[in-house]
């Protein structure tokens, strides 16, 4: 059984569109058996509509900001020996807090919950159950502070930037001391940055190959390709790093503290020029694939980075109670 | 020979069948005596017998063109054995010889036959001779006959005549005269053409005028063996286009234009755009035009230019490289040249049709735009013919027209490789679109827009944007539904702007918009998002225009606006990552972004079916502002969202879920918590009340539940800490607790726990207490001391003996029970890895 | 009848390389004829040979070259305008075959042979063994050609005003209905040549079906009152098919070597006249013929 969670587009508010290599991806072909929708998408219709066309069995949960009062807020499925629960996730409190969705799947008795409303593409398993966020489909803006990863990425190429900027302002000799401090910190900061892209390029490795054709042609294609994965490694790749706190608050401090005099004029602001950081500040899009199979959920989590679909495969096996 | 049109076809077809058995017997005959010595002139006989069957006049061009088939391959045999056996001399006499046959066409025939065996020999007088056939050949007038014969000149001769131009240094002057060379050939095949042409128009007047469409059919079936002439032409290598130009198009328009015959005007005009090369149209334009300016007042002078025009178009893409030279010429304007053309032809044929007229212009700019990709003006030109054109006679109703006036529009829009380019179109570009009626100019608009977002085109300047609304600007200013009205008063006067304003005492039922129109919305609003500029100060600025443009869409900004606020607030998330937001000036500025946010969200909220959104859009702000560490900006956005719960939020299941998301965003508003507490705490008091005065008691209940967590703050500072397989300890450690008012959470579980107390139906009640105790075990592993061990053996004491009250679990009690034996499984199973968890009684 | 004693055989000099003419006979068959040009000398012998052996007694043996004019104007009258004699034998008895050589030298032949329905104009020579019974008589006809360059042309034809050669044109029509002008390239031509002309169509409301030319022979023979003319359409071409509109031009393109015609001969030995006239024919839908003639002189050309 294949089924297509997906959700939070907010269109047209916060984007355009699904991205064409998804609609592409999407198609429907009739293999798509049911399409669950975590919510926000009732203020386009034109996106109700293609949603519809995937599968016969279209259902949906709603969102914090689809105005339907009719819609439910969860619902329940079953599929052979696994039961799937689907909500937005805006009425679990702390917002996807694992302990919340925890006892929300304990409430609604599922094995899988799918949930959204962060725009983040997320799936592991806790306490035997599997949580699944298939993300938003179009990448759309969210107001919910950014990820740590993206938070860095954006710091370390404002930096980079700060240091072709400082180069020029080091002929009228000011403030270097300042300047030292962060040219260390950012190195800092690459190495990191760089250590990390290893990490995910090795995670990545054996999925790197699927292409978006390999993709939209045969799920199970990626199947065998990942079949090497360790079954009980249920974590996604498309997560954030760890131990980022220190450098934030550090920044936070440091720009509190000095900077007021260098930048301050309207020049400056004209001048100004945010597009490098641009491609970070949004979701990446992404929606989910689950295959169904007695009490095995083989998940596909579609993502679309640097205008390429990536493919990540995670299996979940429900454990059979005594 | 009687006259056709007494024929039955049943007595046609035993006509055709005589003179095919009569062919077949005689081609035998005379194959037999071309074998047998001597006998040629015997079979001369038979070749002429079987010739006499080409005089009937009883069949239809159809039927006749079987017989000449058959006739051509018999002949062929006579021309092979002539070719074969007779010598040079020979042949002179026998050209003679056969102009003693006493019908002409036997004898055309079969001196074409000689003659052309004759022009193959060495030495030939091929002029004398061509001239000679083509001469004698007037003596059929006959349409069909004629045409054939003329056909067979052409299919005899056809490898036969000179194909290159004499040398006058080398070649003797009488030797030309006898031989000729290529000029001769073009003469002789124009001259048939001419011949033919005239031919083949007579046979529409002939016979009776009720058959007038049967001749036109007719005509059709034969027009291939006129236009057969004119690639003939277009196959002789030796013609360059100069020589084109001076000696061959202006004879063909010229018999062309005399002929006055629709049809044949019509076919030639389009064969010759076919069949000759492009690099000779680019040259002759100006007397292509002129011709198609002298036609039959019925020709399509639309579908003649739009052939030649695709052929150019086509050209540009076949090659390129040689139209941009002729591009880059200036001495060759071909756009000048067209202009001109449509001037003369708005002048002389002021009757010409709005719908043909516009479809000239809409391929006029095609090319334009293939040509001159960069000449603006020259599109402008064109709207400006077709803004006079549509004062002039334009308002036609007519659906016909109406799409063509919306076609022309497009056709910027669909060539331009890039949709921006119609920005730079001037001023009649507009002046015309906005000349045209509602329907048209909105449907423009969609195709405009979808073109937009299908290249993702982005709005970088004020001028840019400008224009784009410009363009746009039917799709925010919606007539009162123009359909409906239109439909019931047809008038079309409607379809300008509407006059009154909505009343304000409308119901979202009054408002509620087709789904046209939603789409159309969510067309603009989508448009909306191109708008980019890379200095968001920039790019601020120009959405404050864009709301500008927006604003009189009354009503309908609900579309809109929530994506202006989305996009501002985009701004000040990256005007905060770029430590904008830190100097007092640069927090002055960026306060105009939450003004103007709140200016939107405020016109919005002037109709009450926007208060949901209205409320998120103040969540939303509220909490990038507080991310910004404008905490006081996020407060008041905050209040505002309260603001709107009170008055608005009026049934229950709204206000949960208000506050679901009202509970979730104060929980993100970290910098509040950390920089103005007096503030949060007033909001998270005021939430919590809200949420224990909601009407039903299990939202109530679930809400006062929910609340507690307002008041146990903890940074997840390591968004997958859950994930890891680590200790939930540890991941308590990466938890930074920023409120933590145990005493206040255990109220509002303590609270909840009344209130689910108080329901009469036990299954809810018990329900919602392992709900509560649920939320219980959060706070216990989150350390919140006031919510023990003891308590939790309390509530789970407190639970069990519900149950056991309730005697036998069955029926829905069921599925409650299962939840609690879920939960205390849950318990016993974080006894393994927490220890504080030993004493709970699971 | 009785069975003639004698047996002349009449033979021409070069007989069998001569040049001949083939005429068709009354009845149709084609015959031979040597051709003889005017004051050539007519030659040749005669042998007479006598039948079972017997000896044939006669009253001389003379041979004529006659030239005569046969007029079936009421019965056959015939006037021979020339007539010359030589006698080949005195009276007496014929024992053996015998030859008798002749010659008439350089005849004049003033006028062409000609065969026409109710005139003829033939040379023959003529045997005659005359005898108190009746007379043995052998004839063989000769033909004669009269050869004409364009200046003898007027002389023999004596036309009195003799039209110029030159181009003929000629412009004719029905009123409101048809309007050509047609023309030759010239009016007299040899027998051997080819008639080329156009014809130009001004004014067609005729539905013409097709037009043909005619080369017409008029014979004429007697005097006044009595006498008598008689047309024969030698050749009938087509020239044009279907019709023509207003402007159309039609050439004409007739080669005559191929057909029996006779050149202009006007009142030869004021017995008779032969002219030839071009027809221009039009016919129409419902078959309908408009003509329109014209005299062309033919000669003979070396």
């Amino acid at each position: 059984m294949l089924v297509l969670a997906i959700g939070d587009f907010h269109i047209p508010e916060r984007a355009v569109d699904i991205p064409p290599k998804f609609k592409k991806l999407l198609q429907p072909r009739g293999k798509i058996q049911q399409v669950l929708c975590v919510g926000n998408v009732t203020s386009s219709p034109s996106s109700l509509q293609f949603l519809k066309s995937l599968s016969p069995d279209f259902q949906m949960v709603k969102g914090d900001h689809d105005k339907d009062l009719s819609l439910p807020l969860s619902l329940v499925f079953t599929y052979d020996k696994l039961k799937v629960g689907l909500i937005d996730g805006f009425e679990v409190v702390p917002k996807s807090d694992p302990l919340g969705l925890l006892a929300q799947a304990r409430m609604m008795d599922v094995d899988i919950l799918i949930y959204g409303s962060t725009h983040k593409v997320e799936a592991y398993t806790l306490d035997g159950k599997f949580f699944i966020n298939p993300g938003s489909a179009t990448g759309a803006f969210n107001a919910d502070s950014l990820g740590k990863e993206d938070l860095d990425i954006i710091e370390s190429i404002l930096k980079e930037d700060d240091e072709a900027d400082d180069d020029q302002e080091e002929i009228e000799g000011k403030s270097e001391e300042v300047d030292k401090g962060e040219k260390e910190e950012s190195g800092k900061e690459k190495e990191k940055e760089k250590e990390k892209e290893e990490e995910k390029d090795k995670e990545n490795g054996k999925e790197s190959e699927n292409g978006e054709k390999k993709g939209e042609k045969d799920v199970e294609k990626v199947e065998q390709k990942t079949d090497n994965d360790k079954s009980d490694n249920t974590e996604s790749n498309v997560q954030p790093d760890t131990d980022a706190k220190e450098t934030t608050t550090n920044t936070v401090e440091k720009t509190d503290g000095g900077k007021d005099e260098l930048v301050d004029d309207d020049d400056e602001d004209d001048k100004l020029d945010t597009s490098e950081i641009e491609p970070y500040l949004d979701p990446i899009p992404s929606f989910c694939l689950l295959d169904l199979q007695g009490s095995t959920c083989t998940l596909y989590l579609y993502t679309l980075i640097d205008g390429e679909v990536k493919v990540d495969k995670l299996t979940y096996r429900k454990e059979e109670s005594a | 020979m009687s006259n056709r049109n007494n024929i039955t076809p049943g007595e046609q077809a035993k006509v055709l069948d005589n003179s095919i058995t009569v062919i077949r017997q005689q081609v035998a005959l005379m194959r037999k005596c071309l074998e047998t010595k001597n006998h040629f002139m015997d079979a001369l006989k038979h070749a002429s017998t079987f010739l006499n069957e080409l005089r009937t006049n009883s069949l239809t061009p159809k039927q006749y063109y079987e017989l000449y088939i058959m006739v051509y391959e018999g002949l062929e045999y006579l021309s092979q054995d002539l070719k074969d056996t007779h010598p040079n001399n020979h042949l002179a006499d026998l050209y003679e010889l056969v102009q003693y046959a006493g019908n002409i066409v036997p004898r055309l025939y079969l001196m074409i036959t000689v003659g052309t065996v004759y022009m193959g020999v060495k030495d030939a007088p091929v002029k004398e001779i061509m001239t000679d056939m083509m001469e004698m050949c007037r003596g059929v007038q006959h349409p069909i006959r004629g045409l054939f014969l003329r056909y067979y000149l052409s299919q005899r001769t056809k490898d036969l005549l000179p194909t290159e131009f004499s040398d006058p240094s080398t070649e003797k002057k009488d030797e030309l005269a006898l031989k000729g060379d290529v000029s001769d050939s073009i003469q002789f095949i124009i001259t048939n053409f001419i011949e033919m042409n005239k031919l083949w128009v007579r046979w529409q007047h002939q016979g009776h005028s009720s058959e007038h469409r049967k001749r036109v059919e007719e005509r059709k079936e034969l027009q291939i063996l006129v236009g057969s002439n004119l690639v003939r032409l277009s196959q002789l290598d030796a013609i360059d286009r100069v020589y084109y130009k001076k000696h061959i198009l202006p004879l063909i328009l010229e018999q062309i234009v005399k002929c006055r015959d629709l049809i044949a005007q019509e076919y030639l005009l389009d064969v010759i755009i076919q069949v000759f090369p492009d690099e000779f149209h680019l040259i002759t334009l100006d007397e292509f035009f002129d011709a198609t300016l002298n036609l039959d007042p019925h020709v399509s002078i639309k579908s003649i230019v739009l052939t030649l025009v695709d052929r150019l178009i086509g050209f540009k893409k076949r090659e390129p490289d040689y139209v941009a030279k002729v591009v880059a010429d200036d001495s060759v304007d071909i756009f000048g040249k067209i202009i001109g053309f449509i001037d003369k032809l708005s002048q002389l044929k002021p009757d010409m049709s709005a719908t043909d007229y516009s479809s000239i212009l809409e391929s006029i700019s095609k090319l334009s735009i293939t040509y001159y990709p960069d000449r603006y003006a020259n599109i402008d030109s064109i709207f400006a013919h077709a803004t006079e054109l549509f004062k002039d006679k334009g308002s036609s109703p007519e659906l016909q027209a109406q799409n063509n006036w919306k076609t022309l529009l497009l056709a910027p829009i669909s060539m331009y490789s890039d949709v921006r380019s119609i920005l730079q179109l001037d001023n009649h570009y507009l002046e015309f679109f906005n000349l045209q009626s509602y329907q048209l100019r909105r449907s423009v608009s969609m195709e405009i827009v979808e073109k937009f977002l299908e290249e993702e085109v982005k709005i970088t300047t004020k001028e840019e944007l400008d224009k784009v609304f410009t363009v746009v600007q039917p799709l925010i200013v919606v007539p009162e539904d123009p359909t409906v009205k239109a439909l019931k008063l047809g008038d079309p006067a409607l379809n300008s702007l509407p006059g009154a304003s909505v009343a304000d005492t409308e119901t979202e039922e009054d408002s509620k918009d087709s789904l046209d129109i939603i789409l159309q919305q969510e067309s603009l609003a989508k448009l909306l998002q191109l708008i980019y500029n890379k200095n968001p100060y920039k790019h601020f600025e120009l959405l404050e225009i864009a709301r500008d443009y927006l604003q009189p869409a009354k009503q309908r900004v609900k579309y809109t606006y929530p994506t202006l606020v989305a996009m501002t607030l985009k701004l000040v998330r990256k005007l905060y990552l770029v430590k904008h937001i830190e100097t007092k000036r640069q927090k002055n500025k960026i306060a105009k972004f939450f003004t103007f946010i709140s200016g939107l969200i405020t016109v919005m909220g002037q109709h009450t079916y926007n208060a949901v959104d209205c409320f998120n859009l103040n969540l939303m702000t509220a909490e990038i502002a507080d991310e910004s560490k404008l905490v006081d900006i996020s407060y008041d956005f905050f209040i505002e969202s309260l603001v709107i719960y009170e008055q608005f939020f009026v049934d229950s299941r709204s206000q949960y879920q208000a506050l679901m998301s009202l509970i979730n965003k104060l929980i993100s508003a970290k910098n509040m918590i950390q920089q103005n507490v007096e503030n949060f705490d007033r909001l998270i008091t005021k939430t919590t009340l809200y949420s224990s005065k909601l009407l039903r008691k299990t939202d109530q209940c679930r809400a006062v539940y929910m609340s507690s967590h307002l008041w146990w703050i903890v940074e997840d500072v390591d968004d997958y800490g859950d994930a890891d397989e680590s200790e939930p300890i540890n991941a308590m450690m990466s938890h930074l607790s920023l409120k933590d008012d145990g005493k206040r959470v255990l109220e509002c579980l303590q609270k909840s726990l009344r209130i689910a107390d108080s329901i009469l139906d036990n299954n809810v009640s018990l329900e919602l207490f392992i709900e509560i105790l649920n939320q219980s075990l959060y706070f216990f592993i989150h350390g919140n001391e006031m919510v023990s061990v003891r308590y939790l053996n309390g509530l789970i004491e407190l639970i069990r003996n519900n149950f056991k009250a309730v005697g036998k679990i069955e029926g829905p009690f069921e599925a409650t029970w299962k939840h609690f034996d879920r939960t205390l499984k849950y318990i016993r199973e974080q006894k393994s890895i927490d220890p504080r968890f030993d004493e709970v009684n699971a | 009848m009785f069975k003639s004693p004698l047996d002349i055989e009449l033979r021409l000099d070069g007989e069998d390389t001569r040049e001949t003419v083939e005429v068709k006979s009354t009845k149709g068959r084609k015959e031979k004829i040597p051709l003889y040009k005017d004051g050539e000398t007519v030659k040749g012998q005669v042998t007479i040979r006598m039948r079972d052996n017997k000896r044939v007694e006669h009253t001389g043996i003379k041979i004529q070259l006659l030239g005569t004019i046969e007029m079936n104007n009421d019965g056959v009258q015939s006037d021979d305008f020339v007539s010359l004699a030589h006698e080949l034998a005195s009276p007496g008895e014929l024992r053996h075959p015998e030859t008798f050589p002749f010659e008439f030298r350089n005849v004049e032949k003033p006028y062409e042979s000609y065969r026409g329905l109710n005139v003829r104009l033939k040379y023959y020579l003529k045997v005659t063994v005359s005898r108190k019974s009746a007379d043995v008589i052998r004839e063989k006809e000769l033909w004669v050609y009269q050869y004409q360059n364009q200046a003898q042309v007027e002389e023999t034809t004596g036309d009195k005003k003799p039209m110029p050669t030159s181009m003929v044109k000629m412009d004719v029509g029905i009123e409101n209905c048809l309007h050509i002008e047609f023309e030759y390239s010239k009016n007299r031509y040899s027998l051997k040549d080819v008639i080329v002309g156009r014809i130009y169509f001004l004014l067609v409301r005729l539905k013409i079906k097709h037009m043909e030319l005619s080369l017409i022979r008029r014979e004429t023979c007697g005097a006044p009152p009595s006498q008598k003319s008689e047309s024969q359409t030698i050749v009938r071409f087509e020239i044009m098919d279907g019709a023509p509109v207003r402007g159309e031009t039609i050439p004409i393109r007739l080669f005559l070597g191929g057909f029996d015609l006779t050149p202009t001969y006007k009142d030869v030995n004021k017995k008779f006249s032969t002219r030839t006239f071009l027809s221009l024919v039009l016919i129409d839908e419902d078959a309908r013929r408009y003509f329109k003639q014209s005299e062309i002189i033919l000669y003979r050309d070396e």
